[in-house]
């Protein structure tokens, strides 16, 4: 391979770099090889030494930060541009540049401003691609998770009217306690006269059930609130969770 | 050798290379190569970490009719050598201890 042949493929392979990151990539193995033809090499030999253009493409890719999954977009980053007479960019770089990524973490960190980073467009399109994925699947499983989704919020709902219906109930219970009582009270003190006994033994009965309602009543009122606590508290934790995950999104 | 340890030795091996003079891309490869196998495309993206880090400068001169790239160590650059060799300090004791356990001495 030629030096200029060499140039035309390196920088096809490096097109979704910015120009001036390219150029500079390809102005060093450039200078490389003449370097190497200097010290008496023959410019075949030179470039050969090099090794395979499209690994030293995706090396390069790789030790981009914003290439992989930083795919941010810096304004002002230059759109991928290929050069006039350069053989098209090869597609297998897209797969070996994502495979490359994955042992990216290292550079991210030790790397010095991330400012002068910028992402591939290889990059992007993948999210793009991986985006379009997700709407497919949401729309071809809508059959799936609608039924599931509404499965859940039924059940919740159940679970929530169930709870509030043994919650009333047991205000029930202690009302009709605590009146009945004075039920007792009255039809006792009617009957008084006729037999005492019975009737004091009524209002025994009246006085029990009237102790009976307010404690009931109290455990109710204080299960009341712990469930509005419970309640309230659930509803907070899934708004946090909802607006994180918006916060991350951005 | 394992990647992570070798991509922070190599920084301050490339370092240490230019705390001798500055140098260019084929000659730091040249003087390299006697000591552990470096190629151009492992050089490229330490140059430009170390560039980016302000750990080295760099310029362009004239050399037999064509510009050539030259690097220069920063102070920070030899800043990082220190850094380096003072870590190191604790790493080499540790492997140490593991040569010495491993060989029974």
């Amino acid at each position: 391979m030629t030096i200029d042949l060499f140039k035309s493929e390196l920088s096809a392979l490096l097109s979704g770099l910015p120009a001036d990151e390219r150029e500079k990539a390809v102005s060093f193995y450039t200078e490389c090889i003449e370097d190497g033809v200097e010290s008496g090499k023959s410019e075949e030999e030179a470039v050969f030494a090099l090794g395979n253009v499209r690994d030293i493409a995706q090396k390069i890719l790789a030790e981009t930060p914003g290439a992989g999954r930083y795919g941010y977009a810096p304004p002002g980053a230059a759109p991928p541009r290929y050069n006039n007479g350069s053989p098209p960019p090869y597609t297998g770089v897209n797969g070996n540049n994502a495979g490359a990524n994955g042992s990216n973490t290292y550079n991210t960190g030790a790397n010095g401003p991330a400012g002068t980073y910028y992402p591939n467009s290889a990059a992007k399109q993948r999210r793009s691609d991986n985006k379009t994925l997700w709407i497919i699947l949401l729309i071809v499983g809508s059959p799936l998770w609608l039924s599931l989704g509404i499965g859940g919020l039924a059940a919740v709902f159940g679970l929530l009217v169930g709870a509030g219906a043994i919650l009333f109930s047991f205000f029930a219970v202690a009302v009709s306690f605590i009146i009945s009582f004075f039920g007792i009270l009255v039809y006792s003190l009617i009957t008084m006269a006729a037999s005492p006994a019975s009737s004091f033994f009524a209002i025994g009965i009246g006085l029990i059930l009237l102790g009976s309602g307010i404690l009931i009543l109290i455990g109710s009122v204080s299960l009341t609130k712990l469930a509005y606590q419970g309640l309230s508290a659930a509803i907070k934790a899934l708004n946090g969770a909802f607006s994180n995950r918006r916060q991350f999104k951005n | 050798m394992d990647i992570q340890i070798k991509k922070g030795i190599l920084d301050v091996l490339v370092l240490t290379i230019l705390n001798r003079g500055n140098s260019y891309g084929y000659k730091i490869i040249q003087d390299i190569a006697g000591i552990i196998e470096i190629s151009e495309s492992t050089l490229y993206p330490i140059l430009k970490r170390l560039e980016n880090g302000s750990c080295l400068t760099t310029y362009s001169a004239e050399h037999n009719g064509r510009l050539r790239k030259y690097y220069s160590i920063t102070e920070l650059g030899k800043r990082r050598i220190r850094e380096f060799l003072s870590e190191f300090r604790e790493v080499m004791t540790v492997y140490n201890l593991i040569l010495k356990e491993s060989t029974g001495v």
